[in-house]
């Protein structure tokens, strides 16, 4: 029990909910343009959200005087990313396949996985399987719910040790408040002491898998986990459905409207320089995105509006990969690497 | 053996001075083609890639300009270069289709929103089509310079 | 005919006058019934979306291109202007350029979100200059009432920047939210124009490139929250609120913002209390019936139709103790006309105003990133008051960020001179358009018109639309102090374009077709700003106007007519911030009165 491990724990926070944002982006921009309207919107919301969870651990990291880091080929998420209760994350198109990767990532109370059951395509393109820190760090293979759990007790015991003041001893100008991010749900929580640490923690947990009968909440809101079940079983929920049996209509969902990504893709796969090129283009908006976002975790929370653009920039840079056919690849189509291999020098710019 | 999508994309790569990967990029390729043979039919189309093939390869750009200026090929050639750059078909001119004759589906119109969405025009610009693509909040502030990756 | 059910107090028009009311009255706990002549497709947000598509495919991309109108709605369009064939009588002797949008939502779905306060000045335009007429309000009586309509439409801006030509601020109120932040386009202009002075009839004033104040979210001051995408589909689906959180710099404004960051009237009614309201869509209202001896509106009848593409209705009739007409400045005044109460005063209808503006577009000395950002974000001021204006009208500028689009067609029609006309191709046809569209510039420049007697709007029997109601009957002029209010407005672009170093490029003849109007050899193509007024003129003499300060009818004590038809003048602001002033203080008046 010490700030040394929660410094551990929470830093693994920010990974983990960072390595789920480039699978969710796979996701979004393989559709093709002029369909799947619903999942679109229910993979952007999600994205939204998952950025900020990100920011809400850093929030917390920043407040007991930690250095939250995203930035660095040793600190972005390398694919296929393996999380802590074992859930594989692969960089896939739209797809039955990610959407069940998805509702394993947004149920927090999943079980840890033991054997992982993609498709057998899948499997043989995961070369490589890279370690979520979060999974390193932890007592042993654990549900993301219970991993979040974890911190707080931690947070807990800690501060009744050496006193709340002395634990939550970050400089206040460096959280990140609603001024640079927004989200559906509102705005992130400005840490400064244990309870609104809870209540950081608790909205990156309670936002995703409802635990009512219904899966309507009090306000006759769906949760993203019951969104993402509508669009497994192509049916929306009525509000008259138990969890686990939506009987509505269609969504709208098409599997075969989605351009054929290769999953995780290598640059160095890429034969055609001019698609070399591209993917470098993407990679780095991705780097830049990376270091904007560390710079603003780092005391200059204004450059999450820079960052925004450079997500716009990535997007670009992903739909040009994505609708490109990939030779001699049995008719898959290039798509964006994720890779921290700056390919040309990055000149660090000033925060506006 | 280049197949009709790849002839056709190369030839556009010519057309458009945007490189085959950024046309592909677009998604639009398969769209833009079978756009042209329902408007023009397969065996002009046909003929018009083979043409584009044989001017590239014997005299590169001056073949290029050959076409864009022939009396015949020159509109469609035209035609297909502001199909990229703005997603839109033009109708032919009356001189052409005095000669060639016409199609009912040969009037101004956006092919698709997709195609409105991806015309290069914008990204000659170094912009986004406006309604589509949005760059974020603040990024309109940001120099042209910097935009540019 | 049915009689309905009644209700409080009976709104027609679901437009941003009447969601206003709506919302405030149902709060405090009175029943309403909202008639709204137009569909409501963009109540949900998959509704919207369609309207989004029908925008991404129109060849011309003009102010009604995403909002085409129901059979039994029929709406003016810009692209009816040069044939003179749409749903306005076009009676001259000039043709009246603007148009609003009957849908739910109304002409905020399209509009560019300009949120400015009329200055002070604006008021007293009779009294100070000798021209025109004095509102029976003054600004600072008003002034808590911009306040609280920048909160309701959500406005984005710094006071430090508006507090200028007299517009003062309630002590430390700033807007809900910071300013949208400047384009490049205009920090670069601004480096050239800031500090220049121009000469104005006797006086010199110095010019400064300045934010407006914008409907468009942006970063929320205290506590507000910026209000996201409308998404009332029923049973929960609702997912589309997290969009429009932030301006994204969608460029579209008009005629559509595709996440709803920009102010749309369907925000404020989704805020109304539900339990209250009724809305009916698609209820065209055709006559108001009144007590012939108390002169008491005994209720309103409407035209409900199931179809959009077909004239078939039944006819409803809709009760309540009061009535507010919220249907916009001219189908206000066509419904009271063909119910036959054009009232005694014989202004109802007349007073007929418009913004009528002039283009200016040039090629910048080097790139500036056209085509990015909201369609525009800052403008120039100086020219909306002084003591000119005793002899021509004020101006306001609008400085684009969207290019020559909306002047040329560009950059469709930049690529088609291109290689249609150059026969420009591959890497020179690339290289050229990279080089010119980058430094595209284009100024709006929104001249004031004074109310006059003869430009009005009026009815005739013969001239009826498909569901047998009126269309309205237009005479129209520009004289001589909004001409040379126009000259004045041309001869300052051309002086910022010098100074700025911008190649003037404004070339009338092949450029898109607006009405001309000639002035000393000069001739002027202008174009409307989609801003009405004047048409049921506010007062304090009955026999001089329509209604009273709170926009109550002198002649039927229980109705209402708000909107910017009640501008005595118009200053050269957007009329849709004073308009939703007005509409609260007259929500504030109908809340007190239904109370007591």
């Amino acid at each position: 029990m010490s700030v040394d491990r929660l410094h551990e724990l929470l830093d693994a926070a920010v990974k983990l909910e960072l390595a789920t944002i480039p699978p969710y982006l796979c996701a979004l921009y393989s559709i093709r343009p002029g369909g799947n309207e619903e999942a679109t919107l229910v993979i952007r919301s999600i994205v939204v959200e998952e950025m900020l969870h990100m920011i809400l651990s850093a929030n917390v990291l920043n407040a007991i005087g930690g250095r939250p880091r995203v930035a660095g080929k040793e600190n972005a998420p390398h694919y296929p990313h393996e999380l802590p209760n074992g859930i594989v994350m692969d960089l896939q198109p739209f797809s039955a396949a990610s959407v069940e990767a998805f509702l394993r990532v947004e149920n927090p109370q999943h079980p840890p996985e033991t054997s992982d059951s993609a498709p057998a395509t899948l499997m043989g393109r995961r070369t490589e399987l890279h370690r979520s820190s979060a999974r390193s760090v932890s007592a042993g293979p654990t549900t993301i719910g219970a991993f979040y759990g974890e911190i707080l007790d931690e947070l807990t015991t800690v501060a009744s040790e050496i006193g709340e003041r002395a634990l939550f001893c970050g400089d206040p100008a460096r959280q990140i408040s609603g001024d640079f991010y927004y989200a559906g749900g509102g705005a992130p929580v400005a840490v400064t002491d244990l309870a609104s640490a809870r209540r950081a923690l608790a909205e990156v947990v309670e936002q995703g898998e409802g635990e009512m009968a219904s899966p309507y909440d009090e306000d006759g809101d769906l949760a993203h986990f019951y969104r993402l079940e509508q669009l497994k079983y192509d049916r929306s929920y009525l509000r008259s459905d138990t969890v686990g049996t939506p009987t509505g209509p269609s969504v709208g969902v098409d599997f075969r409207a989605v351009y054929p990504m290769i999953p995780n893709p290598r640059e160095a796969d890429y034969a055609d320089p001019d698609l070399r090129a591209a993917s470098a283009t993407a990679n780095r908006a991705w780097i830049r995105l990376l270091e904007q976002t560390d710079n603003a975790f780092d005391g200059a929370p204004s450059n999450l509006i820079p960052a925004v653009h450079t997500m716009f920039r990535l997007r670009d840079a992903m739909v040009v990969l994505l609708a490109n056919p990939l030779p001699d690849s049995d008719g898959h189509h290039a798509g964006p690497t994720f890779e921290w291999e700056p390919s040309a020098p990055v000149r660090a710019r000033a925060s506006r | 053996m280049t197949s009709r999508r790849e002839q056709f994309v190369d030839a556009s790569a010519e057309l458009t001075g945007f490189p085959r990967v950024q046309l592909f990029g677009t998604g639009m390729s398969d769209k833009y083609l079978q756009a042209l043979d329902e408007i023009l039919s397969v065996e002009v189309v046909d003929e018009f890639l083979a043409l584009c093939t044989r001017a590239a390869d014997t005299s590169g750009n001056a073949g290029v300009s050959g076409i864009v200026q022939h009396a015949s090929w020159g509109p469609i050639a035209r035609n297909i270069i502001i199909l990229w750059y703005c997603g839109t078909w033009t109708a032919l001119p009356d001189a052409w289709r005095a000669v060639h004759g016409t199609a009912p589906t040969d009037l101004d119109h956006v092919v698709s929103a997709e195609a409105y969405q991806m015309g290069l025009q914008w990204v000659a610009a170094g912009a986004h089509p406006a309604g589509a693509r949005q760059q974020g909040f603040g990024a309109w502030a940001i120099s042209p310079a910097e935009t540019v990756s | 005919m049915t009689g309905e059910a009644e209700h409080d107090v009976v709104v027609v028009g679901a437009g941003v006058a009447g969601s206003l009311v709506a919302k405030q009255l149902t709060r405090a706990g009175f029943r309403v019934l909202v008639i709204e002549a137009g569909p409501a497709t963009a109540w949900t947000f998959d509704g919207y979306l369609s309207h989004l598509q029908t925008f991404y495919t129109a060849t011309g991309k003009g102010p009604e291109s995403a909002w085409p109108p129901a059979a039994a709605a029929p709406q003016p369009d810009t692209r009816d202007l040069r044939a003179g064939d749409g749903y306005f009588v076009q009676d001259g002797p000039l043709k009246y350029g603007s148009t609003y949008t009957r849908l739910q939502g109304g002409s905020t779905l399209h509009w560019l979100g300009v949120s400015l306060r009329m200055l002070p000045e604006d008021f007293e335009l009779r009294s100070r200059y000798g021209v025109g007429r004095d509102w029976p309000l003054d600004y600072p009586s008003l002034e808590p009432y911009y306040r609280a309509a920048e909160r309701e439409i959500g406005v984005a801006a710094d006071v430090a920047d508006q507090s200028h030509l007299g517009v003062e601020f309630a002590a430390g109120y700033d807007y809900p939210m910071q300013r949208i932040p400047p384009s490049y386009s205009d920090t670069v202009l601004a480096a050239a124009v800031d500090g220049m002075q121009v000469t104005s009839g006797a006086d010199r004033v110095t010019l400064k490139v300045r934010s407006y104040p914008a409907a468009r979210n942006s970063i929320p001051r205290g506590d507000y929250h910026p209000v996201g995408a409308v998404d009332e589909r029923p049973k929960g689906q609702r997912l589309a609120r997290d969009l429009g959180q932030r301006c994204a710099g969608n460029t579209s404004c008009t005629p559509i913002c595709p996440i709803q960051a920009k102010y749309n009237a369907g925000k404020t009614l989704a805020q109304a209390d539900g339990t209250k309201l009724q809305v009916i869509a698609q209820a065209v209202a055709s006559k108001i019936n009144v007590d012939a001896v108390t002169g008491e509106v005994t209720g309103v009848e409407y035209q409900r139709y199931d179809d959009p593409s077909s004239p078939r209705h039944t006819v409803h009739l809709a009760r309540g103790r009061a009535y507010v007409l919220a249907a916009h400045a001219i189908e206000n005044t066509k419904l009271m006309l063909s119910s036959g109460l054009a009232g005694a005063s014989g202004t109802l209808g007349r007073n007929l105003m418009d913004h009528p503006s002039i283009y200016g577009w040039g090629l910048a000395k080097a790139p500036v990133g056209a085509y990015r950002g909201p369609l525009s974000t800052s403008g120039i001021d100086d020219l909306r008051g002084g003591a000119f204006r005793a002899q021509h009208a004020a101006f306001r500028v609008d400085i684009g960020n969207d290019g020559w689009r909306a002047t040329t067609g560009a950059p469709d029609t930049a690529v088609a001179d291109a290689v249609l006309t150059q026969g420009l191709f591959g890497a020179d046809l690339r290289a050229h358009l990279t080089a010119t569209l980058p430094r595209h510039v284009r100024f709006s420049l929104n001249v004031e018109q004074l109310p006059s007697m003869t430009n009005r709007v009026s009815i005739d029997p013969r001239q009826v639309d498909k569901l047998g109601n009126p269309r309205p009957v237009i005479n129209y002029d520009i004289d001589e102090y909004t001409l040379a209010g126009m000259a004045a407005a041309k001869s300052f672009y051309q002086g910022v374009f010098r100074r700025a170093g911008i190649d003037d490029r404004t070339d009338q003849e092949h450029a898109a077709w607006f009405p001309t109007v000639t002035y000393q050899g000069d001739m002027f193509r202008y174009h409307g700003m989609g801003h009405f007024a004047g048409t049921h003129v506010m007062g304090d003499d009955a026999s001089l106007s329509v209604v009273d300060t709170d926009q109550r009818c002198w002649e039927h004590r229980n109705l209402f007519l708000v909107g910017s038809g009640s501008f005595p003048t118009m200053g050269t602001s957007n009329p849709t911030l004073t308009m939703a002033a007005l509409a609260l203080r007259t929500a504030d008046r109908l809340t007190a009165e239904l109370s007591g």
